[in-house]
């Protein structure tokens, strides 16, 4: 599904935020991504759907090399390609339909967008994303008027109504306590369940990665030291990790 | 240990007194030679309180008389900041980084942007009056200009200040240029162009006071009439009218933004959504619409006086592009002088701007009776239109540079306050508790805790007054306060285009010069 070969980033030339890095991703897998602040996940996630350019190296999605891939193709690639942040970055003036319609963006010609125009299946859409995350009353407020992890369910919904094959996630549950953290999880845990998506998402809470993610990656200053499976992971590989 | 504590606290105590020491000394600098005097200032008080007493003498039948005249600058100020934020949202993406298209022609239309910024809504009145003649065409048309100009800087810096992650999770779904306009750029900037178009409307109805001196419509005119006549109980009459007309702009600004953060419109079904955002865009054409319409009807001038104007604009502009240099070094003398006036006015404005935002901050100083007088002071210091501030210095002090420093220097007090103490009140909670917590008094809050906290806003605060204040500072000769502006407007007025182009090249270059060095010393202390 994601094949990373010899992937390095650079953004002063010098340091390598991700260093020669290694990655087979299967499908339906859900990979946790660790390591301390500044090792290089938010990098890594970012160069998969190449909103940070490579240095070096290939980027194969779906057998397919997008490593060169310029904006017009990148962005049939990224269709298939839902992202969360952990800020949410949601368009906080505009309501919760709008912002999980912006998921459909991929899809929308020049007219339509200009128009402003959704399909009635798109309308549908939207909504069962809604419905999947819990937040079908919520529909017509604005944004800036949910809390925090109703925010993160939102985009949760914004990339289901992309329909993707893969989801990225950036450290989405870091502004969150610890039992809506909990929520989001199992949101994620329940799209990759029944969808057999493929979440890739980076996340510092260690016991959160261990309880939810099949696979876990860990990463220090820019190169992979660990790949395995949560059992796998034990306190003297961690401490190897955030020294 | 020891030794390196010492050596810390002894070189930041060398720095602190070697940048007093430079400050100091360029103010004494500055002050020689703008001919700082305070027996003049002191010996010139009875004269200032005189005419400050004679405007208190308002003369309240007066008011009905102007009424049309003032609701002539109300409607010049609100259509021209109306065209202006319109014209501006579609330009700002051109211009600012982050939403550029092109990188070549975001560099060209930033260039000539900052050009035609660094000119004085003044020239551009004057020459417009030259052109379409006396009347409110021609101050709706400059301060259209002018507004489109301000309105596109502070939209640009907004937009270029919008965090790259809001922009990356539109463009990670897959949308085009034209979606993340759409569908991330222009909800973000929304709430932010009414504040701006507020803005604009105030800088506008203060504008069109000035734009009176040339011709251009509105109350100015009578304002200028009555300066000439020596009627000051007039002119305090249509001051006053001014200042509620301010104050009533920000009220009603302020009124209308709570109103729209918290107004909701229930929706009910995907139906109603559909219908709601349909109207929402046949409201906005139809505004257009009406601004179009009521700009047509305002021209008041037929198409043959247009195609005139139009002919003999291309004359001023081809006589403006042949500069006459042979005014250089009348034309270096002035701007030094403005120059000096500025940079004064900006260091007298920062100093007793920072002891009063101590008082005029709610979360620092527990009076809330203080805050209040503090803050409506302020505000008078900055309605008033600093060009009447300049008369009554004026008055006091003689011609020249000082009665200009002194103007100035008040206005900066005024606006340096109002937006430092903004900046203060919107500092965290923790921030301040944390200093608090240690039992120290108030002072100590302010200088340990907003002080350091705030810096980069303060130093962004002192260039973009220093900036500003390089701006104003040009056009203060028209009443004789020195700078620049009397050579501009004595040439403005004898039709001296060759030398009027000179001047505004030269206000260009000096301009542009101080964006630089301001944005070297931004980009190096914050």
């Amino acid at each position: 599904m994601i094949k990373l070969e010899n992937l390095s980033v650079s953004y002063d030339g010098e340091y390598f935020a991700v260093n020669n890095v290694n990655l087979n991703i299967q499908k339906g897998e859900f990979i946790g991504v660790i390591g301390s602040s500044g090792s290089g996940k938010s990098s890594l996630l970012k160069t998969i759907n190449k909103l940070v350019e490579p240095k070096t190296g290939k980027i194969i999605i779906d057998d397919e090399d997008i490593t060169s891939y310029e904006e017009k193709k990148l962005r049939g690639v990224r269709r298939k390609i839902g992202m969360i942040f952990q800020d949410y970055n949601l368009i906080e003036r505009s309501t919760v339909l709008e912002n999980v319609l912006m998921g459909r963006l991929g899809y929308k010609s020049k007219l339509d967008t200009i128009l402003g125009r959704f399909t009635e299946s798109e309308y549908a859409l939207a909504e069962k994303a809604l419905k999947n995350v819990g937040l079908e009353d919520k529909i017509f407020e604005r944004a800036d008027n949910l809390s925090g992890g109703q925010k993160q369910r939102v985009s949760i919904a914004k990339a289901l109504c992309q329909q993707p094959k893969i989801i990225l996630a950036d450290e989405p549950v870091a502004s969150l306590d610890i039992q809506t953290s909990k929520v989001v999880m199992d949101y994620f845990k329940m799209v990759n369940f029944k969808k057999n998506m493929t979440i890739v998402l980076n996340i510092h809470d260690v016991n959160l990665a261990r309880e939810y993610c099949s696979r876990i990656v860990a990463l220090h200053k820019g190169k992979i030291v660990f790949d395995g499976s949560a059992g796998e992971l034990d306190d003297e590989i961690l401490e190897r990790i955030y020294l | 240990m020891m030794k390196s504590w010492k050596e810390y606290i002894y070189k930041k105590k060398v720095k602190a007194y070697t940048l007093l020491m430079v400050l100091i000394a360029i103010t004494v600098f500055l002050g020689y030679k703008v001919e700082f005097d305070f027996v003049r200032i002191f010996t010139g008080i009875p004269n200032m309180m005189n005419l400050v007493k004679r405007m208190l003498t308002i003369n309240t039948s007066y008011i009905m008389e102007v009424s049309s005249k003032l609701l002539e600058t109300i409607e010049i100020a609100i259509i021209a900041s109306l065209i202006g934020i319109i014209i501006a949202i579609p330009l700002s993406i051109l211009v600012s980084k982050n939403t550029a298209p092109n990188k070549i022609i975001w560099q060209i239309l930033n260039i000539i942007f900052a050009f035609f910024r660094t000119i004085p809504s003044l020239v551009w009145a004057a020459v417009l009056v030259t052109v379409f003649s006396i009347g409110k065409f021609s101050g709706i048309l400059a301060l259209s200009i002018t507004s489109v100009l301000a309105a596109l800087k502070m939209l640009k810096d907004y937009i270029e200040g919008i965090p790259n992650n809001i922009l990356n999770s539109t463009i990670a779904v897959g949308a085009s240029k034209l979606q993340v306009l759409k569908y991330c750029i222009l909800p973000t900037i929304m709430q932010q162009s009414l504040a701006i178009f507020f803005m604009v409307l105030e800088i506008n109805i203060r504008g069109a006071t000035v734009l009176g001196f040339v011709g251009a419509g509105g109350i100015g005119q009578i304002m200028w009439r009555d300066l000439n006549h020596l009627r000051y109980d007039n002119l305090a009459t249509l001051i006053l009218i001014l200042l509620i007309t301010i104050f009533l702009i920000d009220y009603i600004s302020l009124h209308i933004r709570e109103k729209l953060k918290t107004t909701h419109i229930r929706l009910n079904n995907i139906r109603e959504f559909k219908l709601y955002k349909k109207s929402k865009n046949i409201a906005i054409i139809a505004l257009i619409g009406v601004l179009i319409y009521l700009v047509y009807k305002s021209i008041g001038i037929d198409k043959e006086r247009l195609m005139l104007g139009l002919s003999q604009f291309k004359t001023i502009i081809t006589r403006m592009a042949h500069m006459d240099f042979s005014y250089m070094p009348k034309m270096i003398k002035g701007l030094k002088e403005s120059v000096y006036i500025a940079m004064l006015a900006t260091i007298i404005g920062t100093v007793f701007g920072l002891i009063l935002s101590y008082f005029a901050s709610y979360n620092i100083n527990s009076d809330k009776y203080v805050v209040m007088v503090i803050k409506l002071f302020v505000n008078l210091l900055r309605t008033f239109p600093s060009i009447v501030m300049a008369i009554i210095f004026f008055r006091g002090v003689g011609p020249g540079a000082l009665a200009g420093v002194l103007a100035l220097g008040v206005y900066t007090t005024g606006v340096f306050t109002k937006l430092y103490s903004e900046v203060i009140e919107n500092i965290n909670d923790n921030i301040l508790n944390s200093v608090r917590v240690t039992g120290c008094e108030n002072i100590a809050v302010y200088k340990n805790g907003v002080l350091p906290e705030t810096r980069p806003n303060f130093v962004s605060l002192v260039l973009y007054r220093m900036e500003s204040n390089m701006r104003t500072s040009t056009i203060m000769g028209i009443i004789g306060a020195g700078g620049i502006g009397a050579s501009l407007t004595t040439n403005i007025a004898w039709r001296n285009w060759e030398v009027v182009g000179l001047l505004i090249f030269g206000i260009a270059v000096t301009v542009a010069l101080i964006d630089v060095l301001s944005n070297f010393i931004r980009k190096k202390y914050i």
